[in-house]
């Protein structure tokens, strides 16, 4: 009745920017949009989700890393850069104006930005209590 | 009584009451509606409702009762959300999730029409003899069946038309999963790294096969689990282990229901407990 399909890696990496703040690892919670186009996973011991391409046909699996989610601003200096469009499933996580939390429960909202885009939402929990944010994903925005 | 009670779901010590910061426990996504509903994590917690249409909290007051910590939060599509907590309890609340009632400034502490799902007899201890919710799944077809994973009972099903209940398996779970679109469910055995996946069949009331179970390739809990939109390709972590994992599902013919027990024969089952 079930067939193994294959395993998304989800390696101990260190983003590139100055800090390297540490990701991947073991996952702790993971959601999938609702076209299952987009995975988004949080690991034990990292602030940031990793954002995947995801695709699934004929028994293959495909799921490139696209982009990391940071935790929510602090609401401190935040730069033009930050503030700025950026690609999908880019944070600004080289600025310091995000709290460095741990992502406590997630998903994706319905209906909130119609069918070309998907809506993620995180519970995070900081230094200064919880706080949910969003991140948009816009299809369109990439090509994998 | 054989219900099975492993040593690892002894009762966890008392919760401490804290006080601010008030730090999130579970957020819940409405399936259809923009609407986030995410509670505090502290035991006697508040639930809270966002609504993204209106960028405002909808004004109900869901608080949970004081000894119970949230465990898990889910929404129907018909806008009930279920609740489940550290003590055993599960409590559904039937919601008013128009935008009017997001707007509307009049009641401060609106009220929820809500309901406790009555597993066991309500003289029974619910925490001895269920242990703690690990998780909550509305059927995603109908949205009237809730199922319901225990650390010590096994895994229910609610029927929250008719508050009828269904153990369907008897094995401490940790997550459970409605496929999308396939007459399928899947369950995840704690500590074995197993998953039980049933057919089920949709005459008025749900009938279920007996289970196929799956190894998930490792033996620790299968933490988390999620079908992807074909209702066929179900996803799942481990706990400790790193990667995701993605098994393939075919529904399988469905054994005579005569045979299987269905949402309505909740009597049958309580000779196990």
């Amino acid at each position: 009745m079930a067939q193994y399909l294959g395993n998304i890696v989800t390696p101990l990496r260190t983003t590139t920017t100055r800090g390297g703040v540490p990701y991947g690892g073991v996952p702790t919670y993971f959601t999938l949009d609702k076209s299952s186009k987009r995975l988004v996973v949080s690991y034990t011991n990292s602030p940031l989700l990793e954002v995947f391409s995801f695709t699934s046909s004929g028994g293959a699996i495909d799921a490139p890393s696209i982009g990391l989610i940071r935790g929510p601003s602090t609401g401190r200096s935040i730069s033009d850069k930050a503030k700025g469009k950026r690609p999908e499933g880019q944070s600004p996580f080289d600025e310091d104006s995000w709290e460095r939390a741990s992502c406590v429960d997630m998903g994706f909202v319905g209906q909130a930005l119609g069918d070309k885009g998907s809506l993620f939402a995180g519970g995070w929990n900081g230094d200064d209590g919880g706080k949910v944010a969003f991140v948009a994903f816009y299809l369109d925005d990439i090509s994998v | 009584m054989d219900l099975l009670i492993p040593p690892y779901s002894s009762p966890r010590p008392p919760l401490p009451t804290t006080s601010h910061p008030s730090r999130l426990s579970k957020i819940a996504l409405h399936p259809e509606l923009p609407i986030v509903a995410f509670a505090q994590a502290h035991a006697g917690g508040t639930i809270f409702l966002f609504d993204l249409r209106t960028n405002a909290f909808l004004k109900y007051k869901l608080v949970l009762p004081p000894s119970d910590q949230l465990n898990a939060l889910v929404f129907s599509k018909y806008n009930l959300l279920a609740a489940g907590t550290s003590s055993g309890r599960v409590i559904i609340y039937d919601l008013n999730l128009s935008v009017a009632a997001s707007t509307s400034t009049k009641p401060l502490n609106r009220t929820a029409v809500s309901s406790y799902a009555s597993l066991i007899p309500p003289q029974l201890p619910s925490f001895s003899l269920l242990g703690e919710i690990t998780d909550l799944n509305f059927d995603p077809k109908s949205a009237r069946y809730l199922a319901i994973t225990t650390t010590r009972s096994g895994t229910w099903i609610y029927d929250t038309v008719y508050s009828s209940s269904l153990r369907l398996s008897k094995y401490p779970s940790s997550a459970v999963a409605f496929s999308p679109t396939e007459n399928v469910l899947a369950i995840a055995r704690e500590r074995t790294g197993e998953i039980e996946l049933y057919t089920l069949v949709r005459a008025g009331t749900l009938t279920f096969s007996l289970p196929t179970v799956s190894k998930s390739g490792f033996k620790s809990t299968v933490t988390r689990m999620q079908w992807a939109d074909d209702g066929k390709s179900l996803l799942y972590c481990n706990d400790k282990e790193e990667g995701i994992r993605i098994i393939y599902v075919q529904c399988q013919p469905v054994i005579p229901p005569s045979t299987a027990p269905t949402v309505n024969s909740t009597n049958a089952q309580w000779p196990n407990i």
